[in-house]
């Protein structure tokens, strides 16, 4: 192609020996040549503006230096998708772990799923990872209706903006996004549905002049229990021996419901002008004690709370081909538990003398655990587009995360009656965990020509707690045809150890440890894409990753130990088209496998995942659709000798009607149509029986758009 | 900005066929701009306006609807000083009698080739939803790829008898026909 930054003078000048070579002057006069130029022009600025949305909304995703999926939330509305989590269940390579507390955090290809923090999650550009976990639980239950658009992208070659990817990072855009009277959504909801689930919300935005302002909100409840047990004290893992005593709580153990009750809400603010922007989010998740902090069933109303308060204020000025992206945020994030964590009967060694006297707890051990932690941050990126074929950016994030209040109150540890307030002695959490992160970061996104594009760079991460971290990437894009596309990319990545992995002190169920090294991956991927017509593609992926130093703690003093190291590969298939006028197919598939250095299978990783999701207009307000997902069985660590976990076959359905003069959707869905029976694998010595999930559950939604 | 804002306007209903917003909202943008490259646009006129008209099956009668509604929203009653209409029409209601000054053809299984027929006989200039479209013969395309590009059809511009400014040629790029899986040549 022409060069599209040709100046409108060029036009003129090129357009003048037309004349001379006889064409027909009646056909462009000279006075054309201003008219010709000036809508050339236009046009040229109208083609960059374009790109420049595609490449903000991935748009043209294929393209992209990465491997990325994207997922447009008023289509997931059709499909009867209700939440994030289930959004990110469609996509190839993706599968969710739990933990005793009903944490989820998606795994990417199977890497370590016993660690959380791999994959970040960024709303709206914010990095909504926790501090505890370095997970996003809270955020799985963020309701389609207000998600724009979810990014998912796979290997951790996304970020070059001081945000460090390891297995993916999921981004997630609201309708704050859209940003003016002509673009804005405005709608509001409401649902039902089975464990007693109801919810609503909404989305708004409003425009004066320069300044746009948009807000949604949501408030959603269940109260969710499911069977499960027998719990940990039946493996024995609770049983104490010393010359002086023995102790055996294994008739103790419990089978029932674990409660899995869900309370959130939140409510999230973006205001603009001119270049300046304000986006806050805060959201409330608190959640049912699941299976019990130390494996212990829990009682009906105990529940952990896990806040999330976002803020940031930005600045993004452009000054000819210069570019630049000042941020100043702040995250607050919090861990409450309030929780039967032993039940009545039950006997421990006792704290003051735990060799030769015991506790017995006649009421069980209750106990109270708090700790706050915040982020600040300032990060600054330049981006200059001056250099012909060059897109350079660089910058820095500075970052300092601290806990400033822990509070820990149990049932007396030598008693074992009253409550004592341990904040002081014994605290869950180290009290003075600090970590300052500083990142360096540079870029060149590079044409090479039309048919290729490179884009390489550099993270140069160095923080309080660990040595200099150098993680480059590399990509090459090239486009063969209009219909054929190729990938390559490696990247390196590491993973900062989180707050329970570091921090976590004076329990038995997790021990923190500060020795820990980053976790690093070096990732290797080739893509082809396809491209029919439209926006109908398949993509196949091929990807190795070398892993090492990863976190767990299967061990028997449960201690965060960098354990292993280990190599996946594996490959994922994603085809979406139209098999008729009348329909959408999006159907992925992913292959996982590996070996870790302990010469260990890989564990808790389903080999296989299969998903397809299939919607059907009969009429413009009638439609029907269904998500089918297949997770193939899993292997077991080491140390446990149970059997694999079944594999899983779900089937969803959905119908959808909108009453189109009042812009107003009924969807009903049923989950698990065939009631499957579908189970998250519970770790070594604490549920005898891995964790079970959702049966067959129904819900209905009311969508109206204004 | 407007341009942006324009481009993030919201999902339309599909019912039919897929139709990506971005897209849609891009070709509404600067395919009625493109029209106007075409030397002496004058001759564009019929009944006196550019009269730049949306062919579709019936179950896009949706999509054609909205897109006739951006184009009157962006192009309300002139476009660089030309008196400006955007219509609509099904591909089976095209006779010889359609007087049209441009057609966005949408998505169809039997219309499309006589349609061509019909745009190259009277030189009617025709826009393509998708680039893959410009294998039955049609004129233009936008392609949203790493960067934005607009297709022209090489072999297909001389079966229009249609002559445009040398400017248009600065910004677009020339694809065969015949060799859909081509490179467009620069």
């Amino acid at each position: 192609m022409s060069s599209l930054r040709a100046p409108a003078i060029s036009l003129i000048l090129a357009a003048a020996p037309l004349i001379a070579a006889g064409e027909n002057p009646q056909d462009v006069s000279i006075s054309d040549y201003p008219r010709l130029a000036s809508l050339s022009d236009q046009i040229t600025r109208d083609l960059e503006q374009v790109t420049n949305v595609a490449t903000v909304t991935k748009a043209n995703e294929p393209y992209q230096p990465y491997i990325i999926t994207t997922l447009e939330g008023k289509e997931l509305e059709k499909l009867g998708i209700s939440n994030l989590q289930e959004a990110l269940e469609l996509i190839p390579g993706v599968d969710f772990s739990t933990d005793l507390m009903d944490v989820k955090t998606p795994i990417f290809r199977g890497s370590n799923p016993f660690a959380f923090g791999q994959v970040k999650l960024l709303i709206d550009d914010m990095v909504a990872n926790d501090l505890l976990y370095d997970g996003f639980a809270g955020y799985l239950y963020m309701p389609i209706q207000i998600i724009k658009r979810i990014e998912v992208i796979r290997g951790p070659g996304s970020e070059t903006n001081g945000v460090n990817a390891y297995a993916g990072s999921i981004r997630v855009i609201t309708y704050a996004e859209e940003f003016d009277v002509t673009g804005s959504v405005n709608r509001a909801f409401a649902l039902t549905g089975s464990y007693d689930t109801v919810g609503a919300g909404f989305v708004t935005s409003v425009n004066e002049g320069d300044l746009h302002i948009h807000a949604d909100g949501y408030y959603l409840q269940d109260k969710k229990t499911l069977h499960a047990g027998p719990d940990g004290a039946a493996t024995g893992a609770y049983n104490f021996q010393t010359p002086y005593y023995t102790i055996d709580n294994t008739a103790l153990a419990q089978t029932g419901d674990a409660p899995l009750q869900t309370t959130t809400y939140a409510l999230g603010l973006q205001l603009d002008y001119n270049d300046f922007y304000f986006k806050g989010r805060a959201t409330s998740w608190q959640h049912g004690s699941a299976y019990g902090i130390n494996g212990m069933l829990p009682r009906e109303n105990d529940h952990i709370n896990i806040p999330s308060f976002l803020a940031e204020l930005g600045w993004q000025p452009h000054a000819g081909a210069f570019k630049a992206d000042v941020r100043l945020g702040t995250k607050y994030d919090a861990f409450k538990s309030d929780a039967l964590l032993l039940p009545a009967g039950f006997e421990t060694p006792s704290l003051s003398d735990p060799e030769q006297t015991t506790t017995y707890y006649p009421d069980g051990f209750t106990g109270i655990h708090e700790a706050d932690q915040r982020s600040f941050y300032q990060s600054t990126y330049l981006t200059y587009a001056g250099f012909e074929r060059h897109k350079i950016t660089f910058g820095y994030r500075l970052t300092r995360e601290e806990t400033y209040r822990v509070v820990t109150r149990t049932t007396d540890r030598d008693t074992g009656t009253g409550m004592v307030d341990y904040s002081d002695t014994l605290p869950f959490i180290d009290p003075n965990a600090k970590r300052d992160t500083g990142m360096a970061s540079v870029q060149d996104q590079m044409e090479v020509s039309p048919r290729l594009s490179l884009l390489y760079g550099i993270n140069v991460e160095k923080t309080s707690l660990t040595d200099t971290q150098y993680d480059p990437r590399f990509s090459i894009v090239y486009q063969q045809d209009i219909r054929n596309i190729f990938k390559a990319i490696y990247s390196h990545s590491h993973r900062n150890p989180s707050w329970q992995e570091l921090y976590v002190i004076n329990t038995a169920a997790r021990v923190g440890n500060t020795d820990l090294k980053p976790e690093t991956v070096d990732t290797f991927e080739l893509a082809a894409i396809r491209k029919f017509s439209g926006s109908n593609y398949l993509q196949a992926v091929t990807f190795y990753m070398i892993n090492k130093n990863l976190i767990d703690k299967n061990n028997d003093e449960h201690i965060y130990r960098n354990a292993y190291n280990n190599e996946l590969y594996g490959i994922e298939l994603e085809l979406c088209t139209n098999l008729t006028p009348h329909d959408r197919l999006y159907a992925g598939y992913s292959y996982i496998n590996g070996h870790a250095s302990d010469g260990n299978a890989l564990a808790n990783v389903a080999h296989h995942l299969a998903k397809a999701s299939y919607q059907y207009d009969f009429l413009p307000s009638f439609s029907a659709a269904s998500v089918v997902k297949y997770v193939g069985a899993k292997t077991r660590v080491s140390a446990d000798d149970r059997a694999d976990t079944d594999a899983y076959l779900t089937a969803d359905f959905t119908l959808r009607y909108t009453y189109l003069p009042k812009h107003l959707a009924f969807t009903a869905s049923v989950k698990n149509l065939a009631d499957a029976r579908v189970t998250y694998p519970s770790e070594p010595n604490t549920y005898v029986n891995d964790y079970p999930q959702e049966g067959r559950t129904f819900l209905l939604t009311l969508t109206k758009e204004f | 900005m407007r341009v942006v804002v324009l481009l993030l306007a919201g999902w339309i209903s599909l019912h039919a066929m897929y139709y990506n917003p971005l897209q849609l909202n891009a070709q509404t943008i600067i395919f009625p701009k493109l029209l106007l490259l075409k030397k002496a646009p004058k001759s564009l006129l019929v009944d006196g306006r550019i009269r730049f008209c949306i062919l579709y099956d019936p179950e896009d009668r949706t999509v054609a609807r909205h897109i006739v509604a951006r184009l009157q929203r962006l192009y309300p009653g002139t476009i660089e000083g030309y008196p400006f209409e955007a219509t609509m029409l099904q591909y089976d209601d095209i006779t010889e009698d359609t007087h049209v000054s441009a057609l966005l053809m949408l998505y169809s299984e039997h219309g499309t080739a006589r349609a061509v027929a019909y745009a190259q006989r009277h030189g009617i200039v025709t826009f393509a939803y998708d680039v893959a479209s410009l294998q039955n013969g049609l004129l233009f395309a936008l392609g949203i790829e790493r960067s934005t590009v607009i297709y022209l059809n090489r072999n297909a511009l001389s079966k229009y008898k249609i002559q445009f400014s040398d400017a248009l040629y600065q910004i677009v790029r020339f694809v065969d026909e015949n060799a859909s899986n081509s490179l467009p040549a620069e």
